[in-house]
């Protein structure tokens, strides 16, 4: 397997053409990758081949369904480096974190209690906060990040000393794209005896993570960012917290027993998988973690890091131009532009082929902190090469002329 | 460029220079529009004087397209009454919905283009969605 144009043709999508004839510049990486055939047959497979409902039946096909699904979480938990039962299958990262703030934040939050967050959060890791907040009457901080884009350390020690409850994070934030010293700051919190939650969505399709070097209480992760397909996601957590949580959604199969008045829970994970999973979802991020081992090995991180390097230093060399990312962003490139909307841009350089975000990315706080309603973004990944950069900046200039 | 029909000479006019733009002197109603998923947000300003919309600015953030809407749409319902202006505001989501307005608009006919492309219907309506609310009664207009 190698990076960049020859891995294309094993994304089926990046074949196609937009606009009049134009080839696919795909650079919404940090919004969802793309899917390669191993991700799409492993579903559709599924779907021919064993589809059942999961540890409900007795036949072969119930039987070849549950173990495919248990392979899945059996995978993901020894590449996040964890025992299988710490894996909770979920619809992505947001559900993820909707789980914690409401199963564990319901039972573990009060009036006065202190939430800290950072400024630089996506709304999956901010507004579930905010509703558990609410809800218990605890106050929500919104930590400072430093010149580095990274969480002020300073001022987490000063928070942690005033009392938390919980430090939710990014790894790695999806508009300024800088890897976070996860370890250090879990460590900050567990000595300040708060819970971390990491939210790991973009970090995860850009490294193996280890949990317990990183030494958090959870973190969740999507699947859709790392290859797999939509809708299925994980939320990793310790046995302690997992076990001490109670479940978020009642249901089939997370229960041991049920009388007419109540229930006793089933252990975990099966506790937290309330209702028909998602199985083919699972099957089919199975096969992704396979293609992504691979393209790890290849060295997909050197590539990203070399394109994110050209378009950050051609967008620096261009008048008018701002990053927003004042650190070392891998993998994302954040901008805006002098006199000309997002927007506007963006649409004028879809019609080249070039997909790139346009908007708040999901970061209203941190956009209004850096004193701008939006802003473009280009992310990268390993089917991506130095000529998409070109094509990319290109575009760019070509739509700005256009707008003057 | 294939967009040429959306971004019509009169559409980059307006956005590049802006007419009516700030609020205007004695304002008396507002029309507040958000586009949660861009962001764009603008605000009408009318000064009001029985039934008649003597005066009319806008201020805000958008893209081209909000913003010349916006720009032309000032230029357009001044002097008109409310019930001439709330009739223009459905021709105007009439038109850029790709149907036949009912009657002339003008250079805001330029507007049409937009109908090929759905995801800035949104941008070009939001200042007559506001006006409509501004006109009707209090709120905010949203277009999502």
């Amino acid at each position: 397997m190698a990076l960049g144009v020859s891995l294309r043709d094993r994304f089926p999508v990046l074949s196609r053409t937009v606009g009049d004839g134009k080839r696919l510049v795909y650079l919404d990486n940090a919004a969802t990758t793309q899917k390669p055939v191993e991700v799409i047959h492993a579903v559709s497979g599924f779907y021919q081949e064993s589809n059942a409902n999961v540890h409900r039946g007795l036949h072969t096909l119930s039987e070849e369904a549950t173990t495919l699904y248990e392979g899945a979480r059996k995978s993901l938990g020894f590449w996040v480096g964890v025992d299988e039962t710490e894996v909770i299958f979920v619809r992505g990262a947001t559900e993820g974190i909707n789980l914690v703030a409401q199963a564990w934040g319901g039972e573990n939050l009060g009036r006065g209690d202190r939430v800290l967050v950072t400024v630089g959060e996506h709304h999956s890791n901010l507004v579930p906060w905010q509703m558990a907040c609410k809800r218990a009457g605890a106050d929500l901080i919104l930590l400072p990040l430093g010149e580095d884009d990274l969480i002020d350390k300073e001022a987490l020690a000063r928070e942690l000393e005033r009392g938390a409850k919980v430090v939710a994070f990014t790894a790695q934030g999806n508009v300024l794209g800088a890897p976070e010293d996860v370890s250090g700051v879990c460590q900050m919190a567990r000595t300040a005896g708060a819970l971390s939650v990491v939210d790991a969505a973009q970090a995860a399709a850009h490294r193996r993570i280890d949990r317990d070097e990183w030494g958090c209480d959870v973190l969740a992760l999507s699947g859709h960012k790392m290859m797999g397909p939509m809708g299925i996601g994980a939320l990793v957590g310790t046995k302690t917290f997992l076990e001490g949580t109670p479940p978020w959604m009642g249901g089939g199969e997370m229960i041991l027993d049920v009388r007419d008045r109540d229930a006793d829970w089933a252990p975990i994970p099966a506790k937290f998988e309330a209702g028909t999973m998602n199985v083919a979802g699972a099957v089919g991020f199975h096969a992704a973690l396979d293609v992504m081992r691979a393209l790890l090995d290849e060295g997909m991180e050197d590539h990203i890091s070399g394109m994110t390097r050209l378009a950050v230093d051609g967008l620096k060399a261009r008048d008018g131009v701002h990053l927003l990312a004042k650190g070392e962003p891998h993998g994302v490139v954040s901008f805006w532009v002098e006199a000309a909307h997002p927007h506007d841009l963006s649409h004028l350089m879809d019609q080249e082929g070039v997909a790139v975000r346009a908007g708040h990315h999901c970061a209203k706080p941190l956009h209004r902190r850096l004193g701008i309603q939006s802003s473009l973004r280009a992310s990268f990944y390993g089917y991506n090469d130095e000529d998409d950069v070109e094509v990319f900046l290109g575009a760019l200039d070509r739509a700005r002329a256009y707008l003057l | 460029m294939s967009l040429d029909n959306l971004y019509r000479r009169v559409i980059l006019d307006h956005y590049r220079s802006p007419r009516n733009k700030g609020r205007v002197k004695g304002e008396n109603v507002i029309g507040e529009g958000k586009n949660p998923s861009c962001g764009d947000d603008l605000v009408l300003s009318i000064r009001l004087e029985g039934d008649d919309l003597v005066a009319v600015g806008w201020e805000g953030e958008g893209c081209a397209i909000c913003c010349a809407s916006a720009s032309m749409l000032t230029k357009a319902i001044e002097g008109k009454r409310v019930d001439e202006a709330l009739a223009w505001a459905e021709s105007v989501k009439a038109l850029v919905r790709g149907e036949e307005p009912k009657e002339d608009l003008g250079e805001v006919e330029a507007l049409a283009g937009v109908a090929k492309f759905a995801v800035r219907v949104k941008c070009a309506t939001l200042p007559w969605v506001a006006l409509g609310i501004a006109l009707d009664g209090e709120g905010e207009a949203t277009t999502e």
